[in-house]
């Protein structure tokens, strides 16, 4: 409830711009738009990766705390207003859901109407585009789990913390499918940075994070059913 | 009417809520007294649906708690913490909540309202202390709730407002509702509560 959702909205619209126009004076506007092609030799460095995970970060601030603000203060009183602990859950979740659409709308109404006159739009775009949007979602529904037992400032900088370990790791060191699961955050730049590539592979990753989501809001709902309010 | 039944409630191995049972009808005022950590706010919760209690129930017209239902379909509840909306004034904090069951009209806030002498137009942030309560004190009542829980609800209030506070949790009683205030007093509750019940170590007593 401290932060302010219209301040957040304009720092997460300059943080896509910023995204957009380091790309572009970095001279690698096919880079810019994150969610499509795959460069051919994945050589994404960090530095030219940071902007594309700050949407991410703001994206993931933007969302935090909304299951820890139910367990405190003005939570209370909306939480007694409420006959059923997983409506109100499901209808927290669906909220998210309906807010990450527009902020990834935004993203990729931006990087189309920019890069319009540069590369034509590959096929694999929307796939990616799925593929992102249910990447961030995933972990949108974890900071929601977790923020159950731990501060959700604390969450959110754990989530943004492995998101970057989880990109740099499948980059540099990692190639086994396991473990691009294990590092499934990687999976929204996977036709970016190699870790979703041939089209076998991508409908296997898709199955995993559509799973990984509902096991997710599944284990979420019995948590909270659980929970004291104090 | 509200039922607890043999609710037993621990947090980290000490027990907070000792085997409690009790029936509360509507249309009655209960007091509640027992020194700090007797467990009377927890008691409060445990009402509320906020508490899953280690065993036993509460049940509510029928219907169990945590198995039939979250939380009782009508309740008002003032506890601890409970901050509203600072960047809103008292009317708008009301209708954002009253947005959630819609059972409350314009008519039926600005009532509250001026039952708990709240005439003001500022925000909430510029509110004092004992306005705050008196805001708290319309959200537990403004949807005529069948069950009003209110811990410790004269705190901060001046002598007139403690007064109002009183005759309004008659009227509600008048209503048919139930309604439950937890102090640390006892004389406090004598002079409002139909009856008044004692809190020691998780464990009520009836005077």
């Amino acid at each position: 409830m401290l932060k302010s959702k219209l301040v957040l909205s304009i720092i997460l619209i300059v943080a896509c711009l910023a995204q957009l126009f380091s790309c572009v004076f970095q001279g690698n506007f096919q880079n810019a738009f994150m969610i499509g092609l795959a460069p051919s030799d994945y050589g994404l460095e960090i530095s030219k990766f940071l902007p594309l995970l700050l949407p991410v970060c703001f994206i993931l601030f933007f969302t935090s705390g909304s299951i820890e603000n139910l367990k405190q203060g003005y939570g209370k009183m909306l939480i007694v207003r409420n006959y059923s602990k997983t409506v109100l859950i499901l209808k927290r979740c669906l909220n998210n859901f309906i807010a990450l659409i527009c902020i990834v709308l935004f993203q990729f109404i931006i990087f189309f109407v920019a890069r319009e006159s540069m590369t034509p739009v590959e096929s694999g775009t929307l796939k990616s585009l799925i593929m992102y949007f249910l990447t961030i979602f995933s972990l949108i529904v974890i900071q929601s789990l977790l923020e159950i037992s731990i501060p959700a400032h604390i969450v959110n900088i754990g989530i943004f913390i492995y998101c970057f370990i989880a990109y740099y790791l499948v980059q540099n060191f990692v190639d086994a499918p396991i473990w691009k699961m294990l590092l499934f955050p990687s999976l929204m730049f996977g036709m970016q940075n190699g870790a979703v590539s041939g089209e076998s592979i991508y409908y296997g990753y898709l199955l995993f994070i559509v799973a990984l989501n509902a096991l997710c809001i599944f284990i979420l709902n019995l948590r909270f059913k659980k929970t004291d309010i104090f | 009417m509200v039922e607890i039944k043999n609710y037993c409630k621990s947090i980290k191995s000490r027990p907070i809520l000792n085997n409690v049972s009790y029936n509360f009808e509507y249309g009655k005022i209960y007091g509640i007294y027992g020194h700090n950590g007797s467990g009377k706010t927890m008691l409060l919760r445990a009402i509320a649906g906020l508490l899953v209690p280690d065993s036993g129930s509460v049940v509510i017209d029928g219907k169990v708690l945590h198995k039939d239902m979250s939380f009782p379909p009508s309740i008002g509840i003032v506890i601890e913490n409970m901050n509203l909306l600072p960047q809103y004034n008292a009317f708008d904090n009301l209708k954002i909540l009253g947005k959630i069951k819609k059972t409350a009209t314009d008519e039926d806030i600005k009532t509250a309202l001026e039952r708990v002498g709240l005439k003001s137009d500022l925000k909430v942030k510029k509110f004092s202390l004992g306005m705050k309560q008196r805001l708290n004190i319309a959200q537990a009542v403004f949807e005529k709730q069948k069950i009003i829980l209110l811990d410790e609800p004269t705190n901060a209030l001046d002598n007139d407002g403690v007064q109002l506070i009183y005759k309004l949790l008659k009227e509600e009683k008048e209503r048919g509702a139930l309604v439950v205030i937890t102090t640390h007093h006892k004389e406090d509750l004598e002079e409002i509560c139909d009856v008044v019940l004692k809190m020691t170590e998780g464990e009520l007593h009836e005077k």
